[in-house]
């Protein structure tokens, strides 16, 4: 970093000429993403219909969880791979349990078997410093694995859906016409918002992904604090996984090897949070993955298929990936 | 007793000993395991994962790492049975092939001029492979093959040359090329240079960016290979033929000794790897442990052997 | 100035595997005062700083604080006893802001149920200690948007913020430029009227007269001088830093001089150097020095071909060249030993052998690609011409030690037959036995024709070794001058 630079740069606020970089930086993906509605409502004519607002956001609302997760991982200068499978997991996990007929015991099963595999993932990363990606990918294959291995691939069916209501009316019942996960989603969000910015251990997390050797220097106890960042996101996967079971009321082993570790990462990265870490917060996350799934709503009113759509959201996640990288250089 | 132990150089001989400890168990367990049916099968398995490995092993040695090996094996099938369609058989394999050498070279380019980190290119590719196939296929399974075609290719996959399967002939040829490559060539030195020290490499005059498109154009060739071998045996453009096989590239390249952090490693440990999880997989089916439990176990390995890797780096 | 010294090290012993890095040292600090330590590296600075931070425990000997023993076992407790350190590695988090940073891992929290940080309180803490160091910093800026000097005007602040008695500075100066030393110096100043005790090491004896006020030399993990400032001078630093004059460590001797082989003409690169033009001949050792900032090694990599070139002519043996990266540079017979050996020059995971060869692989092609047989003897050639201790060629370059490494360096490029070696820094780091064979070489190097040009912020080395001398100040030359010429006033004039 030249120190002759930064001076110069310095020297340009202090006289007044604006730095269109800084906005841009901070809010332009809020413009974007507002444009983009305004550009797929005019192409697209059912778009602005509050029921077709209402489904995405629905849909949406699941992954939003998994999305909080890996907004930790990433903010603390790591990546969980691992999502796909820990939401499978999770799912078989709940399903288990309340087709033995006890939907609330699933559902700490659920959020568990989430948070334990988060906590091995978290360990492995923190004690023995092994690399998070490696990890990470390791347990998406291994939890993965498990889930089939558990039903030997079946999908666990058997729940009765009149004595499941409640258990049912998480994931599908609505409060004043707004979907009860949607609500449960947003809280979720607060949650984790003051988590990151008004706690020590969000102030931590950030300096971890900032400089993880100055972090250390100051204090910060890397193994636990790794710990707890893998557990939260195993956790966030623990919910999407319970709830998706409690909307299905069936457990399928496969559920989470579709887009949710592409929408996860992808979410973060296009909402504009470093991908290195450090900077970024989780409102960022969800105007991400409000773009991603948009998108996709948009391509999917037009007629396109689903195959389709995967790769415009993977080429879409790719450009931000680029733009995030270059633009830390 | 306790000193002879500590004499012998476990880093060395560690893994040829327990590869040999393994199958004696696995014989035990169940005497099928060593019939010479069994074993060849499970040798033209090892195979296939060997050239894999290998590729991965380019890329590890360079100090980067190739995700995308598993779904560009699964467009190089599909393109494969595709192009044979058009083309015939020869012509249409080497196509196919082309089509896995060109997502290497966007890797390389990527990662070589461009400066964009290796896991992040080759997972972003991964998904745009993956994508591409599947928009292509529709994610079904292609069998569009006259019956001609169908019998030249099979030999690939599944023929003989005497009592060793074609799979085994290619790779052992492939293998020695490779590793003469990497040990009595400047491209091979260049490549251990740069993953060692890639400003030090630059400041030695090497063209590191070339070198790099070089290295991710061999890591994504050879998984094409694999993914050859494997669609001329099932005679059919399978679009996830690769997803279970990237796990076990990067686990069989470590497990026999490469590093994660470059520098470290080659071909003959590239055999290793690849032989002792080939052999161990079969082990476990002839065993009668179920498919799910092995992949955990398979899985377990993998990391272990990472963790090992990690932790021999850093001391 | 108190007369009751604030910190006392008595015999302090410390004991590595296989080395004794401190031997039984005795040392005082006192409140007010800037208490200078030098010494080579190796010598032991770092290991006592270490020790009074908390990071090592000492062997044999005590530690006195404010009059009573103590033991530091752990770098909080040295918080705890108002002792911090200013590395020269700044540990500060770029992304976040002053305040965060000031506070990390001490936020200050407020509410009942649940624990909030109080940024308010952070923010205005932070204000008041910017202030107090008179400088007119944001404590909401970013750290990666502040220049570099500000940084460690930041990292000062947060060990103030934290610690107030004992103050370390471990080579502040290494990233500064010079205003931005002279705002250091006059921090430093400010600090000790307040009455902290200010440690401050360096190996720059340039700088030390105009901060210090006690100066102690360390050689060998003991110390071997320690007086106030006014009765030291460079040279008996110096003397007492290497053990005996310098007059015998410069094997300099004259040559007869061949024909010019390079020639620069206007060479500049923007943001780093301008007007750029000296010659060189066959025979000669030319040493570029100057301070911190005067890009000697940019200049350095741009003729090697690792440095963009705005405008300006490279002219070898009378033709005009184009390098345009390291291969032409290599292809043309100029050899580099880069000043960040670790960075630039070494292989550090392969061989001896291979790192003696990488410059040259086409040199070793035979009919069957590499000839390994080839590479050993090449390596085991050069490896008696230069007397590289090392149990064979084929061990691993990262376990010899720093001199022997640079020679590997040099193997390196006189095996590519460079006729001009470019050495940056080439004693940076060695111990003074090894400093000794280096210098012997260069000579040897070029009575034998090569043409040599030496960088160095070592005056001394400088002076002691070259043909003829240019100065160099912040990217332009300011002086050249002639062996006879030269002298310590003239190179330390021109280069300030």
């Amino acid at each position: 970093m030249n120190s002759e630079d930064s001076k110069i740069q310095l020297q340009q606020r202090a006289a007044g000429s604006v730095n269109w970089g800084f906005y841009w930086e901070r809010y332009g993906i809020f413009v974007v993403f507002i444009i983009l509605l305004i550009l797929i409502s005019i192409s697209v004519p059912n778009f602005l219909s509050l029921n077709n607002f209402l489904n995405v956001l629905h849909t949406m609302a699941f992954v939003l969880f998994v999305t909080y997760g890996q907004t930790l991982v990433i903010l603390s200068g790591g990546m969980d791979l691992s999502h796909g499978s820990l939401v499978s997991i999770s799912c078989m996990a709940a399903a288990a349990l309340a087709a033995l007929g006890h939907p609330w015991l699933g559902l700490l099963a659920g959020l568990s078997t989430g948070a334990f595999c988060g906590l091995i993932s978290g360990a492995i990363i923190g004690i023995i410093r092994l690399n998070p990606i490696i990890t990470t990918l390791g347990m998406l294959y291994i939890a993965g694995g498990l889930a089939l291995y558990f039903t030997d691939g079946k999908t666990i069916v058997g729940i009765d859906p009149e004595k499941m209501q409640d258990f049912h009316f998480l994931a599908e019942g609505e409060l004043f016409h707004i979907p009860f996960v949607v609500i449960l989603a947003f809280v979720f969000l607060l949650l984790t918002h003051i988590l990151l910015r008004h706690t020590r251990f969000g102030n931590h997390l950030y300096a971890l992904g900032g400089n993880e050797a100055a972090a250390e220097i100051s204090g910060i106890n890397f193994a636990r604090m790794k710990i707890i960042i893998f557990m939260l996101s195993g956790l966030s996967c623990g919910i999407a996984g319970s709830l998706l079971c409690a909307r299905m009321l069936s457990g399928e082993p496969r559920v989470g090897a579709g887009t949710f570790l592409l929408e996860s990462i992808g979410a973060v990265v296009v909402g504009g949070n470093d991908i290195f870490g450090g900077t970024g917060n989780v409102g960022r996350t969800l105007i991400g993955l409000g773009i991603l799934h948009f998108l996709g709503n948009a391509l999917n009113l037009m007629g396109i298929s689903t195959f389709a759509q995967q790769v415009v959201v993977g080429v879409v996640v790719l450009l931000f990936c680029y733009i995030g990288l270059t633009r830390n250089k | 007793m306790i000193r002879t132990i500590q004499k012998i150089e476990w880093d060395k001989y560690g893994l040829p000993l327990a590869f040999v400890a393994m199958i004696i168990v696995f014989t035990l367990i169940n005497p099928a395991f060593f019939s010479m049916r069994n074993m060849i099968q499970t040798t033209r398995q090892g195979a296939i994962l060997f050239l894999i490995v290998s590729g991965q092993t380019f890329a590890l040695l360079a100090r980067g790492i190739d995700l995308s090996q598993g779904s560009v094996m699964g467009l190089v099938s599909v393109a494969t049975i595709s192009s044979i369609y058009v083309f015939g058989t020869y012509l249409g394999s080497i196509v196919g092939l082309l089509f896995g050498a060109l997502c290497g070279l966007v890797n390389g380019v990527l990662i070589g001029y461009l400066g964009i980190p290796p896991i992040l290119t080759t997972l972003g590719m991964l998904f745009v492979a993956l994508g591409a196939e599947l928009v292509y296929t529709g994610g079904v399974t292609l069998t569009n093959l006259t019956d001609i075609d169908q019998v030249r290719l099979f030999w690939f996959g599944g023929g003989m040359i005497g009592p060793v399967p074609v799979p085994v002939v290619f790779a052992v040829i492939i293998g020695l090329l490779l590793y003469y490559l990497l040990k009595c060539t400047s491209f091979g030195r260049q490549v251990y240079f740069i993953g060692t020290n890639v400003d030090a490499s630059y400041m030695v005059g090497i063209r590191v960016k070339r070198v790099i498109v070089l290295v991710y154009i061999l890591s994504a060739l050879l998984a094409s290979l694999g993914a050859f071998f494997l669609t001329a045996r099932l005679s059919m453009g399978f679009p996830h033929l690769g997803e279970a096989w990237l796990v076990l590239a990067i686990g069989g390249a470590v497990l026999g000794g490469t590093s994660v952090l470059g520098g470290k490693g080659g071909i003959w440990q590239a055999l290793l790897g690849a032989m002792v999880i080939v052999f161990l997989d079969n082990g476990l089916i002839v065993s009668g442990v179920s498919s799910f439990a092995r992949e955990a176990i398979i899985g377990g390995v993998i990391i272990f052997a990472c963790l090992a890797s990690v932790i021999k780096g850093k001391s | 100035m108190k007369s009751e010294p604030i910190l006392q090290f008595k015999n302090i012993i410390k004991r590595f595997p296989g080395v004794e890095a401190l031997k039984g040292v005795d040392l005082e600090f006192y409140e007010g005062e800037v208490h200078i330590l030098v010494g080579a590296n190796g010598a032991g600075k770092s290991t006592l700083v270490k020790i009074l931070a908390g990071v090592y425990q000492p062997d044999g000997g005590e530690i006195h604080f404010a009059g009573k023993p103590t033991v530091i076992r752990t770098p909080e407790r040295a918080l705890e006893l108002g002792i911090s350190v200013v590395y020269q590695n700044f540990n500060l988090i770029n992304k976040m802001d002053v305040g965060q940073n000031i506070f990390l891992n001490r936020e200050p929290v407020r509410g009942r149920f649940l624990k909030r940080i109080d940024w308010n309180r952070i923010y205005s803490e932070t204000g008041a200690i910017l202030k107090k160091l008179h400088v007119d910093i944001d404590p909401k800026a970013r750290i990666g948007d502040l220049p570099v000097a500000d940084h460690q005007v930041v990292e000062i602040a947060k060990a103030l913020s934290v610690s107030s008695r004992v103050l370390v500075f471990d080579e502040p100066t290494s990233s500064l430029s010079t205003q931005e030393i002279d705002e250091l110096f006059s921090r430093i100043l400010a600090l000790r009227k307040e009455g902290v005790a200010i440690l401050y090491i360096s190996h720059r004896l340039e700088e030390i007269n105009r901060i210090g006020d006690r100066v102690t030399v360390f050689r060998d993990g003991k110390m071997v001088g320690t007086e106030t400032m006014d009765k030291m001078n460079v040279d008996n630093i110096i003397k007492l830093m290497l053990g005996r004059d310098i007059e015998n460590i410069y094997p300099w001797r004259p040559r007869q001089l061949g024909e010019e082989v390079l020639a620069v003409e206007g060479l500049a690169s923007p943001k780093a150097f301008t007007d750029i033009s000296f010659t060189l001949r066959k025979g000669e050792i030319l040493g570029i020095t100057g301070l911190l900032g005067a890009k000697r090694t940019e200049l350095a990599h741009a003729i090697f071909g690792a440095f963009p070139i705005e405008s300006g002519r490279v002219i070898y043996k009378g033709k005009a060249v184009n390098i345009r990266s390291p291969g032409d540079a290599i292809d043309i017979a100029i050899g580099l030993l880069p000043e960040d050996k670790s960075k630039h020059g070494m292989f550090s995971l392969l061989s001896v052998a291979n790192n003696i060869t990488s410059a040259g692989l086409r040199l070793l092609r035979g009919i069957f690609g590499l000839s390994l047989k080839t590479e050993r003897e090449v390596a085991e050639e050069y490896s008696k011409k230069l007397n590289i201790q090392t149990p064979t060629v084929m061990t691993l370059i990262e376990s010899l030690s720093g001199g022997n490494q640079q020679k590997v360096m040099l193997a390196k490029s006189l095996f590519t037959n460079s006729e001009i070696l470019i050495f940056d820094e080439p004693t940076k780091g060695i111990d003074v036995g090894a400093k000794e064979e280096i210098y012997s070489l260069m000579v040897e190097l070029a009575s034998g024709g090569k043409a040599i040009v030496m960088i160095s912020s070592e005056i001394p080395e400088i002076l002691g070794m070259s043909d003829r001398i240019i100065v160099m100040k912040e990217g332009r030359i300011t002086d050249e001058m002639s062996r006879e010429e030269a002298n310590q006033e003239r190179v330390l004039e021109a280069a300030l």
